[in-house]
């Protein structure tokens, strides 16, 4: 079979088995938003009438390239759907491999021509970049529909009407510099999600206690070995997001990551997710 | 006749438990086995080798290939459907066609629902909803539109009532049994598959007990109801098995001809459920020399 159709299939039946995480969560916190902007709108006309209620100001009082209360507004949806999509797919990755063992449907998806690597493979792709992407996605969706709701509302107060297209521009420019953030995060966080995957794997009981708990240990045995615990220290960093490890400026936007550790984040993933690999190919049903 | 299954000197150990000790066996293409064991006798064990779902050792081949080195590529020709419903509770019955469609290249959609139109499984309802009953039928749906060249079934029609289990080997002889097609079987309903069979392999406690052709069997053991004033002849002849009659005692015999058995009472061709309750309830050294 064609190896990218049966990655799509096998993506399809991650949303068919997490519909609430995959879109349900994100589609919900868009509702809420845009309900939210329509009931502010409709309580401040209401409230202030259009006649006693005028703003006087100039548009470009909030379209700062850089800055300003568009690149905000955006990275505020930008930043919250973030977050609760590490979250998410953090829940995902530390079921992905544990439920199918324990409800033995693992028998029935292994009686099908579909390799271990391609099953592994398409879980690891959505929580590290799926699912991230969907949650951003729906962020900007959620931006771009608030701005929208709440400008209608402002043609009734403001004499400009075009006041809102630089406010627009600014956030859609804020979500393309977030694109490199998600970017850098695949790789920034990919040791410790593919270790969360590979521990789905391999738990006989309770992966979330493996998941933390091995860690914890490590950090105990260096911590009564050595001065320093280097290995626990550079794990909790890449559990931190790439936003609030030091690399990214909320001002600009601007993100980075060393060269070094990138390729360290990456060989460290890519043993992870082989180990995933083996666990699935040999540890079966509880 | 080339052979769908081989299985070589299969061992498998659990600890202290060895779950499968030295196994050797043959399942000729075409035919229908019936692994026939007690609980613990080795035979779900057995077929997870088969299928590549665990490690072991010794040599098994499936349709020539090793089911350890590349299981999924293996499972484009091999059906599987275990003892209990394994099909995940989540899944919708059309997702189910759906995705199977999507990643298997000689499923059949059209037949799949075909076969289904006959059930009453709704197809936008998820497994959860569905009876132990209906969750076989659509996970024989699914194999069936597989095309595949060998089934294998362990206890399939466990806690099924009689209709659906009827219903099922129905559609296995309709539907799939076919002279280039293997089927393997492991059930505890041993009388419900007697039509189908054409070779048994007893297992017990790891080791093979009886590995035959259906014919064989026929010709090596009898079946007597022997009348009770033959009862001690007859228990002169050995009998593997003895249980008593209002008048009289059925015995079973193996491989004393019809001729020397023809005083002591009515002959007939011996079922396979007495035959294998006979085997397994005699010590099993006394067994292994048979």
């Amino acid at each position: 079979m064609n190896p990218i159709k049966t990655l799509m299939a096998l993506f399809q039946r991650e949303s068919w088995e997490h519909p609430n995480l995959i879109w349900r969560i994100p589609v919900g916190l868009l509702i809420l938003n845009v309900a939210l902007a329509i009931g502010s709108v409709a309580f401040g006309l209401q409230y202030f009438g259009t006649e006693n209620f005028r703003f006087e100001f100039n548009s470009q009082d909030l379209s700062f390239d850089q800055g300003g209360p568009g690149q905000a507004a955006a990275t505020f949806f930008l930043m919250s759907f973030f977050l609760l999509g590490q979250m998410v797919a953090f829940g995902y990755l530390l079921s992905a491999l544990y439920e199918e063992r324990k409800d033995r449907s693992i028998l029935f998806w292994k009686s099908l021509p579909v390799s271990d690597f391609q099953v592994v493979l398409s879980k690891a792709l959505m929580g590290l970049m799926v699912i991230p992407g969907l949650y951003f996605l729906l962020a900007m969706l959620t931006f771009l529909l608030v701005t929208l709701v709440l400008s209608l509302g402002m043609t009734f107060v403001l004499p400009d009407t075009g006041l809102f297209e630089g406010f627009l521009l600014a956030g859609v420019k804020a979500g393309f510099a977030w694109l490199k953030v998600l970017g850098l995060q695949v790789i920034w966080g990919a040791p410790v999600f593919l270790w969360v995957l590979m521990v789905s794997g391999l738990a006989r009981g309770q992966p979330l206690i493996w998941a933390m708990g091995i860690p914890l240990l490590v950090l105990v045995v260096e911590k009564s070995l050595l001065s320093e615990a280097r290995i626990f220290d550079w794990f909790y960093a890449h559990a931190t997001p790439l936003p609030f490890a030091g690399s990214w400026d909320p001002a600009t936007g601007a993100a980075s990551m060393g060269l070094t550790d990138g390729f360290l984040a990456m060989g460290i993933g890519l043993i992870l997710f082989s180990l995933a690999v083996f666990g699935r190919r040999h540890f079966h049903e509880i | 006749m080339s052979n769908a299954i081989s299985v070589q000197s299969l061992s498998k150990r659990f600890g202290d438990h060895q779950a499968l000790n030295q196994v050797s066996f043959e399942v000729p293409t075409g035919a229908v086995v019936g692994l026939i064991g007690p609980n613990g006798a080795g035979k779900t064990t057995a077929l997870k080798a088969i299928l590549g779902l665990s490690a072991f050792e010794g040599a098994v081949e499936v349709l020539g290939q090793s089911p350890r080195s590349a299981p999924h590529q293996m499972m484009t020709s091999v059906g599987y459907i275990s003892d209990v419903g394994i099909l995940p509770r989540w899944l919708k019955v059309n997702d189910a066609l759906k995705f199977t469609q999507a990643i298997h290249p000689q499923f059949d959609l059209e037949k799949a629902r075909a076969i289904l139109a006959k059930t009453d499984i709704p197809l936008k309802q998820r497994v959860k909803a569905l009876s132990k009953g209906m969750v076989t039928q659509l996970h024989l749906a699914l194999v069936l539109a597989m095309d595949v060249q060998l089934l294998i079934l362990d206890e399939p029609t466990l806690g099924l009532d009689i209709v659906y289990r009827s219903q099922f080997y129905q559609q296995i002889l309709n539907e799939f049994l076919s002279e280039d097609r293997t089927l393997l079987i492991s059930t505890h309903q041993v009388e419900e598959i007697e039509s189908l069979l054409t070779h048994l392999i007893f297992i017990d406690q790891g080791k093979i007990r009886l590995d035959t052709a259906l014919e064989d069997v026929y010709q090596r053991y009898r079946a007597v109801d022997v009348v009770k004033s033959q009862v001690d002849a007859a228990r002169a002849l050995k009998p593997l098995s003895e249980q008593p009659q209002i008048e009289g005692a059925c015995m079973i015999f193996d491989g004393v001809s019809a001729e020397s058995l023809a005083d002591l009472g009515a002959i007939r061709r011996v079922g396979i459920a007495e035959l294998f309750v006979a085997m397994m309830t005699r010590e099993p050294e006394s067994i292994a020399s048979i």
